[in-house]
C-alpha cells in the first residue's frame, strides 16, 4: 500500500495505491490522521490506483468523514475501480462521502463548492 | 621490565618447550624413522619422505629453541609466534600422515599403517604438550587482570557456562575470570566429561576446546547437535588460530561463534554476552507468542459461544448455519431464532477488524439484535435501534455490516433490511439465482439518524436463501485471484434444490478447493434455509 500526499491552495489531496488489507490500515490511518492535524480547506483522496479494500480500511475513511464533519470540510472520493465503487455501494458508504469518477472531477468539485460540508449530520 | 628479566623470562620458555614438548616429539621420531625403514612402494615414497622431512624439522625447533622478543615487546606474542612456528611442522606431519595411512589402508600396505597409528596419536600428544609450554592464558589473563579489575563499560546477562579443556591453567582462569562476571561455571577437562555434563545438567552455553585428548571438541560438538533437546545450546569453539579449517568445518556443524586463543577478555565477554543475551531474548518471543496464542484462543471461544445451536425446527423452513473462523478472530456471527408460532427470525453480520476488539463488538451486536429483535420489531426498526446504540459511544469507530430479516412460514413472506452487507442470494429449485438487493443502507454503528428500509420478497416451495459474509466472496487462490460473486452463484446453481447444511457444505468445499490450501485470513460464514 502506498500513501502520497500533496497540498494544494488548502486542500489535502491523499493519494492511496495497492491493497488496504487490515495489516497495513493502521498505517494508513495514523499517516492519515497526522496529516489532518494541520486542517485543511476540503480533503480529497484519489483511489484510482487502490485494487482492494477491508473494513479497517473503511473505517479511516469513516473516521476521517467524522472528523471533516466535526471540522468542517468536506471529503471527496475519486476514482474509484468497479470492484471498490461495489463496496461503497453495498455498504452505504456512497451516501456519506461525495464521490466522483476522477481526481479531475473531485477538484473541480472542490473548486465549485465553497460551503459544501457533505451529508453528514 | 629490564632487560634482563627480559632475557631469563625467554630463556625459561625455552626451557619448558624442551622440557615438555621435546619428550612428546620423540615417538614421533621414532615413527617417522621406522616409517622411513620400511619398503615402501611408490605410492607413497614422496609423502613418506614429506614426513620424515617435517619430524626432523620438529625435533630440530624444540632442541634449538630460541624464543626472541617481539616488536611490541610483550611476551605474549612470543609466545603466540613460538605455538605458530612449532605447529608447522605439525600440520605437515598430520596432513601427509594422514594421506599415507588412506592409501596405506587401501592398498593392504599393514606395516606402513601399523607405524602411522603412533606418528598421528603423537602429533595429537605434541599439540597438548605445545598448549601446556606455552599456556596463552594464564600469563596474559593475569596482566590483563591487573590492567582492567572492572566489567567494563556494557553489562551483559550471565548464565551458567561449561568448560571443557584439557589443559588445567586454562580451567583455572577461566573459571576465576567468568565467575568474577557473574555465571555459574562447571569445567571439565575432555570432551567424554563435557558430553555427560550437558546431558545431565542444564547450561547456557558452552566453551570447547577444540583439541583435547580422546574426544575432539568438534566430536562433542556432533553428539550436542545430534540431540534434538541440545540443539539449542550455543557452542563457542576455542582454538588456535590456524586451525581455521576445522573452526569452519565446527560452525558448519552448528558451533555458534569461535574464540582465538589466546583470549582476548573483551572478546570473551562480548561473545558469551551475545549467547545469553540470543537465548533471553528468544525466551521473551516465546512467552510473547503464548500470550497471543492464548488471547486468540479466548476470542474464538467466545465467537463460537455464541452461535446458535440448531435452528428452530418448523415444518415449512429448514435451515442450517457455518461459520469456519480464520486463525485472527474476524468477527463474523450469524443467528437464528424463533420470534413467535410460525416467524423465524434470521441475521448475519460482519463485524469490522480482528482479533479480540472484533469478537467483543460481535457479542454485543449479537445480545443487542436478539433482545431487540424478540420484541417482534420490523427488520429496519432492530437495525436502526441498534445503530443508534452503536453510534452512541464509538470513538474507535467499529462498526458491523448486518443483514437481518423474518421469515413467516405460513405464507412464505422473507421481509430484511440490510446494513452495509453483502447481498444474499436467492436460489430457486430450478437452480435460478437472483441477487437479493436490498436498499444499500449504511453499516450499522457509523452514525446516529442512518435510515434503515425494510423490503421483502416472496419465497415458493424448494427456494433457498443463502446468505454469507464477505470470506466467501474475498478467499483468495495462490495467485490472488478473488473466489467472487459470480463463482459463489455457480456453485450455489450447481447445488439447486439441496437442503441447507450440504449447500453451505458444498460452498464452503467449493472455497476451500479454490485457496489451494492456503488458510483463509478472513472468518468464512454462511446460513442457508430452505422453504418447503
Amino acid at each position: 500500500m502506498k500513501f502520497a500526499v500533496a497540498r494544494q491552495e488548502g486542500t489535502l489531496i491523499v493519494t492511496v495505491s495497492g491493497r488496504l488489507s487490515s495489516a497495513v490500515a493502521d498505517r494508513f490511518k495514523d499517516q492519515l490522521m497526522a496529516e489532518l492535524d494541520q486542517t485543511p480547506a476540503a480533503l480529497v483522496v484519489d483511489l484510482s490506483e487502490l485494487k482492494f479494500i477491508t473494513s479497517t480500511g473503511l473505517r479511516t475513511l469513516i473516521l476521517a468523514a467524522k472528523r471533516a464533519r466535526g471540522d468542517g470540510y468536506p471529503i471527496h472520493l475519486c476514482g474509484m475501480a468497479e470492484t471498490i465503487h461495489e463496496v461503497f455501494e453495498v455498504s452505504g458508504l456512497l451516501r456519506v462521502f461525495a464521490v466522483h469518477p476522477s481526481l479531475a472531477a473531485g477538484m473541480a468539485a472542490v473548486e465549485r463548492s465553497t460551503d459544501c460540508v457533505g451529508e453528514m449530520r | 621490565m629490564t632487560t634482563a628479566t627480559l632475557d631469563l623470562r625467554l630463556a625459561a620458555i625455552a626451557e619448558r618447550v624442551r622440557g615438555v614438548v621435546g619428550p612428546a616429539s620423540a615417538p614421533i621420531a621414532a615413527a617417522a624413522a621406522m616409517l622411513a625403514a620400511t619398503p615402501a612402494t611408490a605410492a607413497v615414497a614422496d609423502e613418506i619422505a614429506q614426513i620424515a622431512k617435517a619430524a626432523r624439522l620438529l625435533v630440530e625447533m624444540v632442541e634449538s629453541c630460541r624464543p626472541e622478543m617481539g616488536e611490541d615487546g610483550s611476551i605474549e606474542t612470543t609466545c603466540s609466534r613460538l605455538r605458530h612456528d612449532l605447529r608447522t611442522p605439525l600440520v605437515a606431519l598430520k596432513g601427509y600422515g594422514e594421506l599415507v595411512r588412506e592409501i596405506a589402508d587401501d592398498e593392504g600396505l599393514e606395516t606402513i599403517s601399523a607405524a602411522l597409528g603412533p606418528l598421528l596419536e603423537g602429533v595429537a600428544e605434541v599439540m597438548v604438550a605445545i598448549e601446556r609450554a606455552l599456556p596463552a592464558m594464564s600469563r596474559a589473563m593475569a596482566a590483563e587482570e591487573e590492567a582492567d579489575p572492572g566489567g567494563g563499560l556494557l553489562s551483559y546477562p550471565t548464565g551458567r557456562v561449561l568448560i571443557a579443556d584439557d589443559s588445567q591453567a586454562n580451567r583455572d582462569v577461566l573459571i576465576q575470570y567468568l565467575s568474577r562476571e557473574g555465571h555459574d561455571v562447571v569445567a571439565v577437562a575432555d570432551g567424554l566429561a563435557a558430553i555427560e555434563a550437558v546431558f545431565e545438567q542444564s547450561f547456557d552455553v558452552v566453551l570447547l576446546d577444540m583439541i583435547m585428548p580422546g574426544m575432539n571438541g568438534d566430536e562433542v560438538l556432533k553428539a550436542i547437535k545430534a540431540e534434538p533437546r541440545l540443539r539449542p545450546l550455543p557452542v563457542i569453539m576455542i582454538s588456535a588460530l590456524d586451525a581455521l579449517d576445522s573452526i569452519v568445518r565446527c560452525i558448519e556443524a552448528g558451533a555458534e561463534d569461535y574464540l582465538p586463543k589466546p583470549f582476548n577478555r573483551v572478546l570473551l565477554r562480548a561473545r558469551i554476552g551475545a549467547c545469553l543475551e540470543k537465548k533471553r531474548l528468544r525466551e521473551i518471543e516465546l512467552s510473547y507468542l503464548q500470550a497471543i496464542e492464548k488471547e486468540l484462543t479466548i476470542a474464538r471461544e467466545v465467537q463460537r459461544s455464541i452461535l446458535p445451536k440448531a435452528f428452530p425446527a418448523h415444518p415449512a423452513l429448514a435451515g442450517h448455519g457455518l461459520m469456519d473462523p480464520a486463525r485472527e478472530i474476524g468477527g463474523d456471527f450469524y443467528d437464528f431464532f424463533a420470534l413467535d408460532g410460525h416467524r423465524i427470525g434470521i441475521a448475519v453480520g460482519d463485524v469490522s477488524g480482528k482479533g479480540v476488539p472484533a469478537a467483543v463488538y460481535m457479542a454485543m451486536v449479537r445480545t443487542q439484535l436478539r433482545a431487540t429483535a424478540l420484541f417482534g420489531l420490523a427488520p429496519d426498526q432492530c437495525l436502526s435501534r441498534l445503530n443508534e446504540h452503536l453510534s452512541a459511544d464509538n470513538a474507535e469507530g467499529m462498526f458491523v455490516s448486518l443483514f437481518y430479516g423474518i421469515v413467516d412460514c405460513a405464507n412464505g413472506v422473507f421481509t430484511y433490511a440490510n446494513g452495509g452487507h453483502n447481498w444474499p442470494i436467492l436460489l430457486g429449485a430450478d437452480g435460478s439465482v437472483h441477487w437479493v438487493k436490498g436498499t444499500d443502507d449504511l453499516l450499522v454503528g457509523v452514525m446516529s439518524d442512518s435510515p434503515y428500509h425494510t423490503a421483502d420478497l416472496t419465497l415458493a416451495p424448494g427456494d433457498s436463501l443463502f446468505i454469507y459474509t464477505d470470506g466467501v466472496v474475498e478467499a483468495i487462490d495462490p495467485n490472488e485471484a478473488e473466489f467472487g460473486k459470480h463463482r459463489l452463484a455457480a456453485v450455489l446453481a450447481g447445488t439447486a434444490g439441496a437442503a441447507p447444511a450440504p449447500l453451505c457444505g458444498a460452498v464452503l468445499a467449493a472455497v476451500r478447493s479454490f485457496e489451494g490450501g492456503q488458510p483463509h485470513s478472513d472468518d468464512l460464514t454462511c446460513v442457508a434455509v430452505q422453504f418447503r
